[in-house]
């Protein structure tokens, strides 16, 4: 098996609000290897931006905090590095596409400025201490020349035709599907280990969003890349990702291998979305048609935050988080129905 | 459209704002009781001398008559003579709008230059000691009225600690640089004359200061909202997540977008400033525009009050013009149109 790139491990994310503190995140947990195009799914507001925002350290802190957990990536701790740190990390080691490529281009820019400062700052990153200044300096100038030359290139790589020229417009000259493209070249730059998207074809019409996904899925291929796909679409994990992780308010209940997942759900909250699913499947494959609402992130219910819900609950599901039960090596579920590998008190 | 039609247009729209702008002002200066005529003449003349002047001013003939008169001379620069000095308006106008322009200019980079990088600072430090302690301040400042700030920094500063001459553009005895565009420290420096320049900055600087304060506070609140505004932007959650250095972010990305705004708001207080200036030209004696509308308006000396008027519209219109142009260089998406 391949190596661990990413390993979350119970993930605790409060934050204050005026009604007192939301528990977004409840000991999430979750495992990528080198290679996994990994899905992450779940019904809105289940925490899975915020799980995705929590490893490059983008969540605002406060009203956030992390009370509890570690992000581990290739063996070292996210959460005690300094801000400092951080910043050369998500350089070389992270890109991170987000939902609406309209809102995500700075519109005041051309493409050719941003994509050379990716390249300049996720490729030279600590070369030399004052960035800023050798953006300005006249040698600097020969850098941006040949990140110039980097940057059409990777627009070639993404997809975007005529780069060499398409490359000095604005963001406001190009349609939806060629910004994330753009996007996607910008996090691209440095050659990252890990590409974090949270749900890239939300905002895009369907046709774009398969190519869209078509794009990712060749980068993993001809870069090497480790994918964390966010989505709430399960027939874009269907189609795209590996493994798949299920989220449901703050937590993982269950990670599997897709085709095992489809075939074998074996959360019961799971096994609700995956029989919503149209049979005939439809792009609009929404998280749609369990009784009962989501839980209150300030009080959420004890135990088993699907309890309420649930058609099988039973007595400790009322007191006690579930902890994983391995149904193979790579399928694990967060559920009493199954054998509890270690007990977790609340 | 290309910029230069597009400013060819903008300019040629200032002549219906010049007209409505003369008409309101023609009518108000003609209609308001007073003897203007009789005040020009002065109290021993007889109703001869009286008639003989007034024909001689064009006072005799019908309102629209003597509107049209006006307008035609405006078309050849001339914006007739004072009844009281009986100085050309013109010659006036051509000394007191740099000294008023230099005054406002100075004012307003003084207000930018502490607002802008006080707004920003606030917005980086949002609800922190800076943030308030920026807020504190300029609260400060637009809290005191001008005229007893203007006084105690005349005191302070000019007599006190003798750091700048309470009164006058120039001192009286020296010789101006020659006039090219009238205003001193510009025309100073262009005759490559730094002794003149430091006189002229000598006294430039604490009226200037003083003036400045009105527009600092808003220049301060709205570079502030529009940094956080700018920082909100989601372009900047993505800059971040791909490793593009915090200060690269905030300097060149952030400021750019909220830089809109700022500008809006300067070019707004730029004609504030102007209009205001009036009061620290009386205190500091800086004979500007603002003076000389006052000292015309109370002798209802109508040429002069239709001349500052003009002057002041077609003034606003070009800083209207030039900040939609620069609105047009910072942001690509608008088109001059
Ligand atoms: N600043 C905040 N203050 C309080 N609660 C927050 C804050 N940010 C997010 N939350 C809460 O955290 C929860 C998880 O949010 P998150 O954005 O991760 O959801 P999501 O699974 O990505 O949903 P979606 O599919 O809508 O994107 C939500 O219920 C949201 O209300
Ligand atoms: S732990 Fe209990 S309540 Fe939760 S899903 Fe499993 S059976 Fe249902
Ligand atoms: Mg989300």
């Amino acid at each position: 098996m391949a190596e661990k790139l990413l390993e979350i491990r119970d993930l605790h994310l409060e934050f204050k609000t005026f009604d007192g503190v939301a528990k977004v995140l409840a000991g999430v947990d979750l495992t990528l290897h080198r290679g996994d195009v990994y899905g992450l799914v779940g019904e809105t507001g289940c925490g899975k931006s915020m799980t995705a925002l929590s490893i490059p350290r983008l969540i605002p802190m406060p009203p956030g905090r992390i009370t509890q957990g570690e992000i581990i990536f290739n063996g070292e701790n996210l959460l005690e590095k300094s801000e400092g740190q951080m910043e050369r990390f998500r350089a070389k080691h992270l890109g991170v596409i987000f939902q609406d490529p309209v809102t995500n281009l700075n519109p005041m820019f051309t493409v050719r400025e941003q994509l050379i400062d990716a390249v300049i700052f996720q490729q030279h990153y600590g070369t030399t201490n004052n960035a800023l200044w050798r953006a300005v300096m006249p040698s600097a100038r020969q850098r941006r020349k040949d990140a110039l030359q980097r940057a059409i290139e990777l627009l070639d790589l993404v997809g975007i035709p005529q780069a060499a020229t398409r490359i000095h417009d604005y963001p406001h000259q190009f349609s939806g599907g060629m910004r994330q493209r753009v996007l996607i070249a910008m996090a691209l730059a440095g050659e990252p280990d890990l590409l974090i998207a949270d749900e890239p074809t939300t905002a895009l019409d369907v046709t774009i969003q398969a190519q869209i996904l078509r794009l990712i899925k060749s980068l993993v291929k001809k870069l090497g890349l480790t994918v964390l796909l966010i989505t709430h679409n399960l027939g874009v994990v269907a189609k795209t990702c590996e493994k798949v992780a299920v989220m449901y308010s703050g937590r993982v209940i269950e990670e599997s291998p897709v085709r095992e997942l489809f075939r074998n759900p074996k959360h019961p909250y799971t096994q609700g979305l995956i029989q919503a699913v149209p049979r005939k499947e439809s792009n609009r494959g929404g998280l749609i048609g369990i009784p009962g609402t989501i839980p209150d992130l300030n009080h959420p219910p004890a135990g088993c935050r699907f309890h309420p819900r649930c058609p099988h609950v039973m007595a400790p599901c009322r007191t006690t988080v579930p902890s994983a039960s391995a149904m193979t090596s790579a399928h694990n579920v967060y559920c009493h129905l199954y054998p509890q590998m270690d007990e977790v008190a609340t | 459209m290309s910029i230069q039609v597009y400013l060819v247009r903008r300019l040629f729209l200032i002549i219906p704002i010049l007209i409505g702008l003369s008409l309101i002002t023609f009518t108000i200066s003609r209609i308001v009781p007073g003897d203007p005529v009789g005040l020009a003449a002065g109290p021993q003349a007889t109703p001869e001398i009286r008639e003989r002047l007034a024909a001689e001013l064009g006072m005799d003939k019908s309102l629209p008559e003597q509107y049209i008169n006006y307008m035609a001379g405006l078309l050849r620069g001339d914006f007739g003579e004072s009844l009281y000095t009986r100085r050309q308006v013109a010659d006036d106008l051509r000394t007191f709008i740099p000294a008023t322009l230099e005054l406002t200019l100075a004012a307003i980079i003084f207000a930018s230059a502490i607002g802008i990088p006080m707004g920003i600072i606030s917005a980086l430090y949002q609800n922190k000691l800076p943030d308030h302690s920026a807020r504190i301040l300029s609260l400060f400042f637009v809290s005191f009225p001008a005229f007893w700030l203007a006084m105690i920094f005349q005191t302070q500063f000019g007599v006190n600690w003798d750091l700048a001459p309470v009164s006058g553009r120039f001192p009286r005895l020296d010789i101006p640089p020659n006039q090219i565009t009238g205003l001193l420290t510009v025309d100073s420096l262009l005759a490559l004359d730094f002794a003149s320049f430091g006189r002229a900055l000598e006294h430039l600087w604490l009226p200037a200061l003083v003036l400045s304060f009105g527009a600092l506070a808003s220049i301060t609140r709205i570079t502030r909202a529009s940094m956080l505004e700018a920082l909100n932007n989601d372009s900047v959650k993505t800059e971040r997540a791909i490793g593009i250095p915090w200060r690269v972010i905030v300097l060149k990305y952030v400021l750019r977008n909220a830089f809109i705004a700022t500008l809006t708001i300067i070019s707004l207080e730029f004609g504030w400033l102007m209009a205001g200036a009036v009061l620290v030209e009386s205190i500091f004696d800086w004979p500007g525009l603002g003076l000389y509308l006052v000292e015309s308006s109370l002798r209802l000396d109508f040429q002069p009050i239709m001349g500052i008027t003009m002057m002041y519209g077609i003034i606003f219109s070009l800083v209207n013009i030039l900040t939609d142009v620069a609105y047009g260089i910072i942001d690509p998406r608008i088109r001059y149109g």
